[in-house]
């Protein structure tokens, strides 16, 4: 193991780590990989007290030599800060698994989950739905001309646009690339497509500084689908398929603009058109 | 849904495409009609609208359909008796109307409890709102039989057609009794019902039951005005009358069903989804 000039490690920190090393070698050569899961009936977990290395400079430690897959547990007094950071990183594993690393926003997987219950809730309650697909224009030549590292800072941007300038309780999420989806429970036709035209407009205002000092701004192309369930028990619609025609309109009229598409079953609301004029007719003169 | 007596109950549901057709008028009647030939009547008003009968009658009600879920309240803190011995009224302002939008599981518990209420009558007569909203149509469902009143105008006509098609379409209901009220004469009204029944055939593929017909007479509006039933002030007006032997049709149609009702609850709880 290679001994890091830069930093000096103490007598004690260096034996420690020679020792798990040594340890590490062992395992692996009799096979076993420091791999966690794998149901095993001899599964053995070693605790060994190192008086030499405080908990403070455990994370440090194991950060700099790769030993994270060993868990340090401190006995002294103050469990707390220790628990408290186990809290933390369970979090962040949890938070990473629902979560684009980039963006922040909910990743697909997390989307998934969330428009399929949604969308129940809508067909159970007849409350509205809308999802929009929002997807970067000519993000390709984005990146071409100014290079990914500026093509993150983009997207990062446009997270933000959807962050801010959405409900509370409307859910942002990266797809993939420079797709991204926003479910919007509750709202209608009208709601959903003024708050996605606050958003476009925010888009394209935003300015992107680049790392040699270019700025440049984009444009975003959105696909609505917005859908009221008439009856109870109605059919779930493909809210996703209907966005994504949305989408393609939008690209295909000219970019920088949400289309629609309103989603409704046979609502009966309206008298007039449940009985169709053969029918009136009939009624009226009797032929 | 399960019933732990035999079910004696005849349930109907009262409706109609268009409003001001005499359907509340109707229902209340009705209701008096078959008390005063001795069978117990529960008249359930599941109409969010205004003019309600509870206001027709000036009648309030101690508690509300949801207060049934607390131990120690028993019916009769629910309903309200219109007549005495027998004829008892769920004002709407008691949460009828908001039973077909409650959650489902509450709506079963509910509905088992109803079942404890209803066993008591004979007849249950549900005046539901005019038109085809969605309460409506789950009321309708619900029922064992439906009324649909018409008049022999022609807008009153194409909304009753509605009424039926959207039930037939998402409901799959078949079997739908008319009464065509505020009739010239009985000759206008049996014209009337065979226009809609015609139609009915012809694009529905379902025929009709014709209860009966009701001719315009003014001792209904003056009944009205001194907010008490017909068939108390004037039982042999031409109205009273055509009411009276509606009743007599349905009573008569009760006994005929007694060994089919057995077999079924009073009210089901019947949604599209749940359609076998």
């Amino acid at each position: 193991m290679a001994k890091h000039s830069a930093d000096i490690l103490s007598g004690n920190q260096a034996a420690l780590l020679e020792e798990l090393e040594r340890l590490r070698k062992v395992l692996s050569n009799d096979g076993h990989g420091p791999s966690c899961g794998k149901d095993s009936d001899s599964l053995l977990a070693l605790l060994r007290i190192c008086p030499q290395v405080s908990p403070d400079e455990w994370p440090d430690l194991a950060e700099r030599f790769g030993l994270r897959d060993w868990l340090a547990v401190p006995l002294s007094r103050q469990e707390f800060p220790f628990l408290s950071q186990l809290q933390k990183t369970l979090e962040d594993l949890s938070f990473q698994t629902d979560h684009d690393p980039l963006t922040g926003l909910h990743n697909r997987r997390s989307f998934d989950r969330v428009l399929d219950h949604e969308t129940q809730r809508a067909i159970r309650s007849g409350a509205a739905l809308s999802l929009a697909m929002v997807d970067i224009d000519n993000f390709k030549v984005v990146n071409d001309t100014y290079g990914h590292p500026c093509g993150d800072k983009a997207l990062v941007s446009l997270a933000g646009v959807l962050i801010s300038d959405l409900r509370r309780y409307d859910m942002a999420s990266r797809l993939g690339g420079e797709e991204f989806a926003v479910i919007l429970p509750g709202a209608g036709v009208l709601k959903a497509e003024s708050i996605m035209q606050r958003v476009v407009a925010a888009v394209r205002r935003l300015e992107i500084l680049c790392p040699a000092n270019e700025t440049f701004g984009f444009t975003c192309s959105v696909g609505l689908a917005s859908f009221k369930a008439a009856t109870r028990g109605a059919e779930a619609p493909d809210l996703v398929a209907e966005a994504d025609k949305a989408l393609y309109e939008a690209k295909a009229s000219g970019k920088d603009q949400v289309v629609t598409i309103a989603l409704t079953g046979l609502e009966p609301s309206a008298k007039g058109t449940v009985v169709d004029s053969d029918e009136k007719r009939f009624l009226f003169t009797g032929g | 849904m399960e019933t732990t007596t035999t079910n004696a109950t005849y349930s109907l549901s009262i409706l109609s495409g268009k409003g001001g057709v005499g359907k509340t008028n109707l229902a209340l009647n009705l209701g008096f009609a078959l008390f005063k030939a001795r069978h117990p009547v529960l008249l359930m008003d599941c109409d969010l609208g205004l003019a309600n009968l509870d206001v027709m009658l000036g009648l309030a009600p101690d508690k509300t359909i949801q207060d049934l879920l607390a131990p120690g309240v028993t019916p009769d803190q629910v309903a309200v008796p219109i007549e005495q011995g027998g004829f008892d009224f769920l004002p709407s302002a008691s949460g009828v109307p908001e039973l077909v939008e409650m959650d489902e599981d509450l709506q079963a518990v509910l509905f088992k409890k109803l079942a404890g209420v209803f066993n008591g009558y004979d007849f249950l007569l549900l005046d539901l709102g005019a038109g085809i909203s969605r309460t409506v149509l789950d009321f309708a469902a619900m029922t064992y039989e439906r009324i649909v009143i018409v008049t022999p105008e022609p807008t009153s006509l194409t909304d009753g057609y509605a009424l039926v098609k959207v039930l037939k379409t998402e409901y799959g209901i078949r079997d739908f009794h008319v009464v065509v009220n505020m009739a010239e004469s009985t000759a206008e009204g049996t014209k009337t019902f065979a226009r809609l029944n015609a139609a009915c055939e012809r694009f529905l593929e379902l025929t009709l039951n014709h209860l009966g017909t009701v001719r315009t007479d003014p001792a209904v509006p003056q009944s009205v005005i001194r907010q008490t039933p017909l068939l108390r002030t004037a039982p042999s007006s031409q109205a009273g009358k055509d009411i009276l032997s509606l009743a007599a049709r349905l009573k008569r149609r009760r006994d005929n069903l007694l060994p089919e009702l057995a077999g079924t609850a009073a009210l089901k709880n019947f949604l599209p989804k749940n359609r076998e």
